[in-house]
């Protein structure tokens, strides 16, 4: 599998998704800091605060794993370079296996920079100009951590269900578009509950639906190739 | 008979469309078996399944006598193909395309690349990326990936679109050098029964997804009768002294000018004798043999 990934990193200029990830994290630093500088009247805790991170990040990074996803998985059936894939002596699950492992890994890695930097800086700002509520203590550090943790699992299963739609037609678009409504739908479900944060039912069912999602792509739609 | 590809009523539809319907095909090894048909006949999908690219509604496919199927990574190896079109990541160099084909088919051996390169022609531009190259430098790049993990069996579809007629006969000649000289079988397909016919040594002619011959081209030789063409200023009074004054019965009026005998007995001499002593004026007149061409006419009726 780790040969493959090498392999797969070769067809692609890497390097501009990790630009535009670096971009991304940047606008997300640059919205958190003017929202913590803002006169918006909003008296400003450790918890909102996140939770506006959070929100940038559901936009942001749901997209940067469609586009991935699509450059990676669904250009080569779009081009037909997947016929000559699976004609190479491989297991063409594992191929597209180890596409996906990347689009994922690299996503999650991109939020864990993310969510590391724009705390450092929310940490950093309050400190300087005590601008939130309360302290920055380690039961607050603790609770993030552990929100971020579950957010990179949730998006991550997103990320897959755009695979999954957009392997239905082999779509760019469809891939694209269905990132955006999964998102909504994830910000839609989290509004509606009291903490407005996902329970472990809802944690529980995305991951449920991401695994049959996953079976039904894998054994239906993979070797679809006319 | 020690076949390298045997196919078992291959059995193929789309959405209700039949598009390959009982086909057998049997390739020899060490042979160049053409497969021969309109453009939409079945040729590629009768391809992608010998590759496992595409399962077959019911039949099976063999290559060295082993069924293929999702694991048959062996045979796989043994073989170099081009399929649809030459298709390759458009934003790396043809030498990194090559050198990837290289790892995924675990073939490691780096000067290779640079001998392929050079075989194909392609070694000045080796840098430039992909995107950059015209149709005709993409098929000879597919062509040079195609044998650069000296296969065993080439599959190739229709190898030669794109190119020009010099690089068609370059082409020509590297698929029989390394028939001949490194022992490969290659079935190639092709719409061009002329292409098919200088390269082959059995066909198989395939139309609506049914192969309808398989057949030696030394046996097609045999079946093709030779013919008289004649070509004349008055074709009808040809016509009547042909009938009338020589006995011939056996032609056909091809166009205004044109008539084919295909009745023997009389030599090419005694025919324009009797012309000219009867004032019909010939434009040309010579023996000819019936082409692979005339023959796919003749199977489809």
């Amino acid at each position: 599998m780790e040969r493959l990934m090498k392999l797969e990193l070769k067809k692609i200029h890497f390097r501009k998704y990790i630009l535009l990830s670096a971009l991304m994290i940047a606008l997300s630093m640059y919205f958190v800091l003017a929202e913590l500088l803002g006169s918006s009247g909003i008296i400003r805790t450790f918890d909102n605060t996140f939770r506006s991170v959070e929100m940038i990040f559901a936009f942001e990074f749901i997209i940067l794993f469609a586009v991935l996803n699509s450059s990676l998985v669904i250009s080569e059936y779009n081009n037909r370079t997947i016929l000559l894939m699976f004609t190479y002596p491989v297991d063409k699950k594992k191929v597209i296996l180890s596409k996906l492992m990347i689009v994922t890994f690299f996503t999650a890695v991109s939020m864990i920079v993310g969510y590391v930097s724009c705390g450092l800086l929310v940490a950093g700002v309050d400190r300087r100009f005590d601008l939130l509520e309360g302290e920055f203590t380690g039961a607050v550090f603790g609770d993030w951590i552990l929100q971020a943790s579950v957010t990179i699992i949730v998006f991550c299963c997103l990320g897959l269900w755009t695979f999954a739609a957009g392997m239905v037609k082999k779509s760019v678009a469809v891939t694209i578009v269905s990132s955006i409504l999964f998102i909504f739908l994830r910000q839609l479900v989290i509004t509606a509950s009291e903490n407005q944060r996902e329970s472990i039912w809802v944690v529980l069912a995305t991951v449920g639906i991401t695994a049959a999602a996953m079976w039904y792509t894998f054994s239906k739609k993979i070797m679809e190739l006319d | 008979m020690d076949y390298v590809i045997e196919t078992r009523n291959l059995v193929k539809s789309y959405k209700g469309k039949s598009a390959v319907d009982g086909v057998n095909i049997h390739v020899k090894k060490g042979e160049i078996y053409g497969f021969a048909g309109p453009n939409g006949a079945g040729k590629s999908t009768v391809m992608k399944m010998l590759l496992n690219l595409t399962q077959p509604d019911s039949g099976e496919v063999l290559l060295w006598d082993e069924k293929i199927e999702d694991g048959s990574f062996e045979c796989l190896k043994r073989i170099g193909s081009i399929i649809e079109n030459p298709y390759f990541y458009e934003k790396i160099t043809g030498r990194q395309n090559l050198e990837l084909h290289c790892e995924y088919m675990g073939f490691h051996n780096k000067g290779r690349v640079d001998e392929v390169l050079q075989t194909v022609g392609l070694h000045d531009i080796e840098g430039k990326a992909v995107s950059h190259y015209s149709m005709g430098m993409k098929q000879r790049l597919a062509i040079g990936r195609a044998i650069l993990t000296r296969p065993e069996l080439l599959i190739l579809d229709e190898p030669i679109n794109a190119l020009d007629p010099e690089g068609i006969r370059e082409m020509r000649a590297l698929f029989r050098r390394i028939n001949r000289e490194c022992g490969t079988t290659v079935l190639i397909s092709s719409h061009i029964l002329s292409e098919v016919e200088q390269i082959a040594d059995t066909v198989g002619i395939i139309q609506s997804g049914k192969l309808l011959k398989e057949i030696a081209m030394a046996d097609i030789h045999k079946y093709q009768t030779d013919y008289i063409e004649l070509e004349v200023e008055d074709i009808r009074r040809a016509g009547y002294l042909l009938e009338h004054d020589m006995g011939i019965s056996d032609f056909k009026v091809i166009s205004e000018s044109m008539i084919e005998i295909y009745d023997l007995t009389k030599a090419v001499k005694e025919i324009s004798a009797v012309l000219v002593r009867n004032d019909v004026g010939i434009i040309g007149i010579g023996k000819k043999q019936g082409s692979l061409e005339d023959y796919f006419f003749q199977v489809l009726g």
